[in-house]
């Protein structure tokens, strides 16, 4: 039985990671930028959701939305549009210093000590199935990721933004070239990723208890190899990857011995840069590495 | 391999400036004298970076690595013997071993070679973004062990002891040293055929440039100069832990760079001095300064968040750098040859 | 018969190369329109700076009299101006029926409309009527160039640039494509096409620009320009 509760915490965090991995592979598909700044989104959304500690939780979470969106919205306008035809590596060190940038901005008002919130803590409780016990946050977030998941496979394959973002992840040049506002698919980018990292957050507040100024550091991290392995500029790659990077994290953790398990994150990024040198490109082989010659 | 006009004026304006700065500082307050130690600390480190990224392009997030490498193995070949043994656990040999200032930090730098070559060997065969994410990974990895290696490293504890033998003269004398050394390799053959690769990774692959072998040559080099920076920092502080050096040295570094632009070497150390100067000045105003009769003191965060400011407006409106891509021997030869025409019409 | 598009002086430069030292042409509506010349002569940056891909350094590009310089390209698509680019570009992961969809992107008039434009694409290339559902990466060269034809011409566009659409492909797939787009003209589509097949272009069109490192060298009637001996000789090499 223990086995099946590692599955399904392996299950549970590789959503996660496949969110995480969407909503930085998702800008890296149209504009090529990786975002470090994804982290701060889900850090907006931790303090928003404390700030309004008391009110009803629609507002709490409704306000926590608008406000990973509007910033996502807002670095978009500021810091990437200017930079839009520059090279890869200036867009990631900018993506880097709004990061920095907004991390500090959290110690300026907030203080740099991490702080508790409450959140949901009626989901804190476990459901006893035979003998598994699964915690109740676990199930609604795997069932709200579905959810997430299933709403974004619509999206791409149905609305007409979601087809003309997908266009552009392959070739934007292309599908400027065949009318698609360049300016709103990239928006687009920025709100759903920014949705996304809300997502993230409300778990990751719900289930922690606390908000810090890094608190998006570490998923970040996490998202970038789960882009990666699952190859950039592809978006079903993005979120494979994810689940494979979450469950192979699950697994090193219960299967590593007890004095390796400290390690975890040293061997996951070990087998990530094992992974950068056989495969390159993915695991889902998107248009996007290829240099357009 | 030697081109024909050889630029020998940056290395030595840079030099000279730093020694004028060297020289102010030892008639000044400790204080101060401290503060001109870690920029030129800072020097080090950050031509060493730039050795690697101005010249191939590739931005790595993973230096610091190099340093937390290098700190380390300098710390334990120099800490007294008594310290070792209360605050690690290493094999009899290597708690006995009690080395001086040089020729650990010869060792430390080497081990730092090593592990470039190691590291740079797969991974610098990438394209695009990918090695750069790779010197990422790097980082991490570096940081997760140091924290969790309590044997050799002490885990999350400081190492404390260590000999404090980085002065204001060692550290000028390390960053001529590091400035002569990239001033050196960005004039060879190898240099340049990586700053090909630079421009256009397919153009300089489709005439025969082996990218991947100039980049690891790069990289050794560069890691052996970051890592010796790490080494007078550890002997700077006297003490280390592996927070010291990770995500905000990274983001220190890499401002360093970028605002000076980091395509050059004289702009690599603009970049220390300007970034240096920004962060001084927030830093006494974080202590409260007295200005007109009213005390003014800035808040924790600010110094970071004014860095960001500025590095995000270098990026936005001048992303080459303040510098641009240009060496101090290239503008004076500029202003050298004007004249000379000048005289010339007279 | 009124000017649809006038290029007047046109400076356009990649960094301190300079691919277009003053080119001027006009194009008639309802007009065909080749431009030949060797290669790297600008012919490709004449045409992606008409569709706005490039911002010329000095010189105008007129649509019916206004100034089109400095547009997004996704803006002259509303405004009809669609852009065919060499190398087909079509979208590989989405299906043939999502890439023809896409073509219509800016089209304002209902999705009636849209759904007759795919009708009439299926009759032009009846190939891609077969293939509606498939991955367009899976086409063959000619299919997917017929694709990208297809696609540009779903905007409706009055104004068609076409750049290299032989480039790779069978003779007998090139002649049914040119034969197809001659056949729009009809409906009064203007196009203006890139061309590296001297004889096709000649053929097809009714007038042609000759270009050459960046300036024009020669224009006319394709007629006058087939009776020319030293045509071939002189920008082309010796081989015709």
């Amino acid at each position: 039985m223990n086995l099946l509760q590692t599955a399904i915490d392996a299950v549970n965090l590789g959503a996660i990671y496949a969110l995480a991995a969407l909503g930085v592979g998702l800008i890296f598909s149209v504009m090529r930028l990786i975002n470090f700044a994804h982290g701060e989104l889900i850090t907006a959304v931790g303090f928003t959701v404390y700030a309004l500690d008391g009110q009803p939780l629609v507002i709490r979470l409704g306000a926590g939305l608008l406000a990973a969106v509007v910033l996502a919205l807002l670095m978009e306008r500021t810091a990437f549009r200017p930079l839009r035809r520059a090279n890869p590596a200036t867009l990631l060190v900018t993506s880097f210093a709004v990061s920095y940038l907004l991390q500090h901005l959290v110690v300026l008002i907030f203080g740099a000590r991490p702080i508790g919130v409450s959140l949901l803590p009626e989901l804190s409780d476990s459901v006893a199935i035979g003998e598994l016990r699964l915690p109740l946050l676990e199930i609604v977030s795997i069932a709200a990721t579905l959810a997430l998941l299933g709403g974004m496979v619509f999206f791409f394959r149905r609305r007409p933004l979601g087809i003309q973002m997908r266009a552009a992840a392959e070739d934007f040049t292309m599908a400027r070239l065949v009318g698609v506002k360049a300016n709103s698919v990239i928006a687009a980018a920025f709100a759903i990723s920014g949705l996304l990292a809300a997502f993230l957050a409300f778990y990751q507040v719900a289930q922690s208890g606390t908000i810090s100024y890094r608190m998006g550091v570490d998923v970040v991290l996490i998202a970038f190899v789960a882009a990666v392995v699952g190859g950039m500029g592809s978006l079903a790659g993005a979120a494979l990857g994810g689940l494979l990077v979450g469950v192979t994290s699950v697994g090193l953790q219960t299967f590593l011995p007890a004095e390796w398990r400290p390690y975890r994150d040293a061997f996951l990024f070990g087998l990530f840069i094992a992974f950068l040198i056989g495969r390159p490109q993915g695991l889902i082989f998107g248009k996007a590495h290829r240099e357009r010659v | 391999m030697r081109p024909a006009n050889l630029d020998l004026t940056t290395p030595a304006v840079l030099a000279a400036i730093l020694a004028a700065a060297a020289l102010a500082a030892s008639f000044a307050a400790p204080a101060m004298q401290r503060v001109v130690t870690e920029a030129l600390i800072y020097v080090v480190v950050v031509v060493g970076l730039y050795i690697f990224c101005g010249n191939s392009g590739v931005t790595s997030f993973g230096h610091v690595s190099f340093m937390i490498i290098a700190a380390y193995v300098s710390a334990i070949l120099t800490m007294p013997v008594q310290k070792k043994h209360v605050l690690l656990s290493l094999p009899a040999g290597l708690e006995q071993l009690h080395l001086s200032a040089a020729p650990s930090a010869l060792i430390a730098c080497a081990a730092d070679g090593l592990v470039a070559l190691a590291i740079g060997w797969p991974i610098m065969r990438l394209r695009g973004v990918v090695p750069s994410m790779a010197t990422f990974a790097l980082l991490i990895i570096t940081h997760v062990v140091a924290q969790n290696w309590k044997g050799v490293t002490g885990g999350r504890q400081a190492l404390v002891g260590l000999p404090l033998d980085t002065t204001l003269w060692t550290s000028l004398a390390c960053a001529v040293l590091a400035i002569g050394i990239a001033a050196w390799y960005q004039q060879t053959r190898r240099g340049a055929l990586l700053r090909c690769s630079r421009e256009d990774e397919v153009a300089a692959e489709s005439i025969g440039i082996h990218i991947a072998r100039e980049r690891i040559v790069a990289l050794v080099i560069s890691a052996c100069i970051s890592g010796l920076g790490g080494v007078l920092f550890a002997h700077f502080l006297g003490t280390l832990n592996p927070n010291t050096f990770y995500l905000d040295a990274t983001f220190l570094t890499l401002a360093m760079l970028v605002v000076g632009g980091f395509r050059s070497l004289s702009g690599a150390v603009l970049g220390v001095v300007v970034v240096k100067t920004v962060s001084e000045l927030f830093r006494s105003l974080e202590e409260g300064v007295t200005l007109w009769g009213t005390d003014f003191a800035a808040r924790a965060g600010m110094q970071e968040v004014a860095l960001a400011l500025i590095m995000l407006v270098i990026l936005i409106f001048r992303p080459e750098g303040l510098f641009g891509g240009t060496e101090i021997g290239e503008i004076l030869g500029r202003r050298r040859r004007s004249s000379h025409s000048s005289d010339a019409t007279a | 018969m009124s000017t649809l598009l006038r290029v007047e002086d046109l400076h356009v430069s990649y960094g301190s190369i300079a691919a277009l030292k003053g080119v001027s042409i006009s194009i008639e509506t309802g007009e065909f329109v080749a431009v030949i010349g060797p290669n790297g002569a600008g012919k490709s940056t004449l045409l992606r700076t008409v569709a706005g891909l490039n911002t010329p350094r000095q010189g105008t590009v007129l649509m019916n009299g206004i100034s089109i310089v400095g547009r997004a390209p996704e803006r002259l698509v509303a405004d009809g101006v669609s852009l065919v680019p060499e190398g087909r570009h079509i979208f590989g992961s989405l299906t043939v029926e999502e890439n023809m969809r896409l073509g219509a992107t800016t089209r304002t008039d209902g999705k009636l409309a849209v759904d007759a434009g795919i009708d009439r694409m299926s009759e032009l290339f009846p190939i891609l009527k077969e293939r509606f559902r498939q991955r367009a990466g899976l086409l063959s060269g000619g299919e997917q160039q017929m694709l990208a034809v297809a696609r540009a011409l779903m905007a409706a566009p009055k104004l068609l640039l076409l750049d290299e659409p032989s480039l790779g492909l069978a003779p007998l797939i090139v002649s049914a494509l040119y034969e197809t787009i001659a056949n729009l003209r009809a409906s009064g589509l203007t196009l203006l096409v890139v061309e590296q097949n001297i004889q096709l272009a000649l053929r097809a069109a009714d007038r042609a620009y000759v270009l050459d490192t960046g300036r024009i060298a020669l224009s006319g009637c394709s007629e006058e320009l087939r009776a020319m001996p030293n045509l071939h000789q002189a920008y082309f090499g010796a081989v015709a």
